[in-house]
């Protein structure tokens, strides 16, 4: 029976867990207000080096520390190096882009090496509990503790006496006068991405030992959990990381102690949002703090659009239109309608992100709202297919567009944490919610789809459907684009201040690209939920978001024809290459890498 | 800044009014307890060094900032804290020091973002229904809506005609151009309440 001390005692360990990786977000963060997504990557990396030293090599504890923090520490270089640097100059969206690209590529290389699987990374400490009051503590929560401690005396001895530190602690106030005071950038960056990188993997390898079990899913939650800690207690602010760290480690701790371990991911995410709504600069600085001048226009790359001549558009869709006819194998046409349904996810995400600039990561929970609401009706209210996908759409809008309110207020980056956040509460509502959503089970033996109550048989008629949703809803979003609220979502992209000062609110415009967005997303979601006939609440998964920026991306952000030529190529041409899955996501990964180094407006440019 | 830095040239009823305005970063007393009346037609500068605190007062006055004391009145209205949205649909126009502009908009784009206020497709003020119906009339496009939109659109044609020559070379300065567009609208349609307009400059150096 666990009492109150132990789930204390746990919630410091976690918190020290947390504060290792907070730490590192947070300078990095100071020195170059960037989130680093690639953090819990490095976490991953750190875990299983910790497993190949411990599980191969048989060192000794000490040896393994040192080997992980070194290891881990180099790939940061690597990473900085080249993932971030040769992106200096470029839009200040690059280098997220950048972090999520090597998240992704980096998780798969270690997944390929190492199989999904998970593996058991023993602690190689005795298994000796000491009683303390009513609680108990081991010897590996004193490891862990000693180490949180540690690292955070040394960097705190770092940065208040050693040169380095002062450089660090300069560039973070202050990177221009840095610079003209002949401090080295490039090295700053580099020392601080070494030590992230060091406290990640380092974090990586105590949390495998703590729960004895590493596996390759870890990483997005680190990255999540650290950068939840490092809002709390201010972006950029270093003791703020690590009491932010503590205290979402109490309250993990104190919440599964009340309301069980599946709600345990809830409370980090709940409290990130609640942080950003009332205390958007972390819980120790002033709420009241006027915003930073944004640059202006420079948040996505400018470059004019290719025009597309009407003839060829039109050529286009009778190409497509007629393909059905044609002796094509189902296969094709099965891969098409995939491309079809990601391309109206990407419609939708490239007005949020790309015409709006409210780069939204976690826009596949405006297909799991669509798919479960169509889903749901036409299962336990017999309502017929068609309408209950408009139902879908519909849901999307209005639940979607409340739920990521609260990020309306939020700029640039923090924009992206909020979705991914809101996104993963949604997923975890959806977990939760058994009495409606069925649970964990998920909803099978959907009916499939059907039109005016004839259903439609045969892959052709479910291609044209699908075709035919997705070039409606293209031609609907070329329309709103070229009304006054299109102009008005670019110039609140541009430039959010300038536009409040000609009178255009932004609340009220953002809620409007987020209402036409997610209809968009969530006929999506009704018609993959009706073509799949199972769903769960892992369908639709982060992954499927990055895929749908990925596409966005490559089209050219906000760029409608890009968006579907972009689904066509992501979508398609690794099918039509019968590349294996696991490979699929490293190849989203590295696209998305060369895109942002190499062509940031994509292929048919922003608008 | 500090003090009371004007009193109100004419006796006429003070169009904009700030009493007490004052606002404090950590230690440091930015704006202090201003005091200033401004007629309508009254043309005002302040001056003032580097980090005197002119911006910060029209951020304060233009709602991009919230002032720690002190109120604002339009019109004996009392404005204070109110968006800088709100207060650009009540006639507030300002400019920015750097010269913003919507770098990915087209000039016309950019033109016609200034007369937003003016646009009675954006009119629905109703909350929550109000943005709906601005989403369907932009989708719907009825002919009332398209040929408001023609309108401005031929107006600023006019403008960029008749400036055409002298938009060309400035366009390192387009925020002056635009607002030079924005503040003449043809045909003297919309007269702009230039009754009402009163300025308010800041300026660097003293004289």
């Amino acid at each position: 029976m666990a009492s109150w001390l132990d789930y204390t005692i746990n919630g410091l360990i976690l918190g020290n867990v947390y504060a290792l990786v907070a730490v590192g977000l947070a300078l990095i963060f100071g020195v170059s207000r960037l989130i680093n997504f690639a953090q819990g990557s490095i976490y991953l990396v750190g875990a299983y080096i910790g497993w190949v030293a411990v599980v191969g090599l048989r060192t000794p504890l000490f040896v393994t520390i040192v080997v992980v923090a070194v290891a881990s520490a180099l790939v940061g270089l690597i990473i900085e190096r080249f993932g971030l640097r040769p992106l200096r100059n470029s839009v200040r969206i690059a280098p997220l882009l950048a972090t999520i690209g090597i998240s992704f590529v980096l998780d798969q290389i270690v997944m390929l090496t190492f199989s999904p699987n998970p593996r058991a990374l023993p602690s190689q400490l005795p298994d000796i509990r000491f009683r303390i009051g009513t609680g108990t503590i081991g010897p590996l929560d004193i490891l862990i503790a000693c180490i949180g401690i540690t690292a955070a005396l040394l960097l705190f001895v770092f940065l208040r006496y050693s040169k380095l530190g002062w450089a660090v602690r300069a560039t973070a106030q202050d990177r221009d006068a840095a610079m003209q005071m002949g401090v080295d950038v490039n090295r700053v960056n580099q020392t601080v991405f070494g030590i992230a990188a060091a406290l990640g993997g380092l974090s990586g390898m105590l949390v495998g030992m703590y729960y004895n079990q590493i596996d390759t899913a870890m990483s997005l939650h680190a990255t999540l959990k650290g950068v939840v800690a490092e809002v709390v207690g201010g972006a950029g602010n270093v003791p703020g990381a690590v009491v932010g760290s503590l205290l979402l480690g109490l309250v993990e701790s104190y919440g599964v102690a009340v309301f069980g371990t599946s709600y345990r991911n809830m409370f980090a995410f709940i409290l990130l949002i609640l942080v950003l709504v009332f205390r958007p600069n972390g819980l120790f600085a002033s709420a009241k703090q006027a915003p930073p001048e944004p640059l202006t226009g420079t948040f996505i790359a400018p470059s004019s659009p290719v025009r597309i001549p009407g003839l060829v558009l039109g050529v286009a869709f009778a190409a497509f239109a007629v393909l059905p006819l044609l002796p094509i194998s189902n296969y094709v046409l099965q891969t098409l309608i995939n491309a079809w349904i990601f391309a109206m996810l990407a419609l939708s995400l490239t007005l949020v992100a790309g015409t709006i600039g409210q780069v939204s990561l976690g826009h596949a929970a405006l297909l799991a709202i669509g798919a479960y609401t169509s889903a749901l009706l036409s299962l336990d209210l017999a309502v017929p297919v068609s309408i209950s996908i408009l139902c879908g759409g519909l849901m999307s809008a209005a639940l979607g567009t409340i739920l990521i309110s609260p990020s309306f207020r939020l700029r640039g980056h923090y924009v992206s944490i909020a979705t991914l956040a809101i996104g993963e509460i949604i997923s975890l509502v959806i977990l939760n919610w058994e009495t409606v959503t069925r649970g964990p089970i998920g909803v099978s033996g959907i009916p499939p789809l059907s039109l005016f109550g004839y259903e439609l048989v045969g892959t052709g008629s479910i291609y044209w459907f699908s075709f035919a949703v997705m070039v409606l809803l293209a031609l609907l979003q070329v329309r709103l684009l070229g009304s006054h609220i299109g102009r008005s979502f670019r110039a609140i992209r541009d430039d959010d201040v300038a536009a409040q000062a000609y009178g255009l609110g932004l609340n009220r415009y953002k809620a409007l690209a987020f209402i036409f967005g997610g209809f968009a997303a969530g006929v999506s979601g009704g018609i993959a939920a009706h073509l799949y006939s199972y769903i769960n609440h892992e369908t639709f998964n982060t992954q499927q978001s990055i895929l749908a920026l990925t596409i966005v991306i490559l089209g050219g952000l906000g760029n409608v024809a890009g968006a579907i030529v972009g689904s066509v190529a992501l979508v398609g041409l690794p099918e039509v290459f019968r590349i294996a899955a696991e490979y699929r996501i490293l190849i989203y990964g590295i696209v998305l890498l060369l895109l942002v180094r190499f062509r940031p407006q994509g292929l048919l440019g922003t608008v | 800044m500090a003090g009371p830095v004007h009193t109100p040239a004419s006796s006429l009823e003070p169009l904009l009014s700030l009493r007490g305005l004052t606002r404090r970063f950590g230690g440091l007393t930015a704006v202090d307890e201003i005091d200033l009346d401004l007629a309508k037609g009254d043309l005002v500068s302040i001056i003032g060094p580097n980090g005197a605190g002119k911006t910060t007062l029209f951020n304060l006055v233009t709602g991009l900032d919230r002032p720690d004391a002190g109120e604002v009145r339009l019109d004996g209205q009392p404005i204070t804290g109110f968006s800088p949205e709100r207060l650009a649909g009540l006639g507030f126009a300002r400019t920015f020091q750097l010269g913003r502009v919507f770098g990915n908009l087209s000039v016309m784009e950019n033109v016609l973002i200034g007369a937003h206020t003016r646009l009675r497709a954006v009119r629905p003020a109703i909350p929550l229904i109000g943005p709906l119906l601005e989403l369907g009339l932009a989708l719907w496009r009825p002919a009332s809506v398209k040929a408001e939109e023609e309108r401005l659109r031929e107006d600023v044609r006019a403008i960029l005609a008749r400036f055409g020559e002298r938009l060309l070379p400035r366009i390192d300065q387009p925020a002056y151009s635009l607002s030079y567009a924005n503040r003449r609208p043809s045909r003297s349609r919309v007269r702009w309440r230039s009754s009402r307009v009163c300025c308010c400059s800041t300026s660097r150096r003293p004289g």
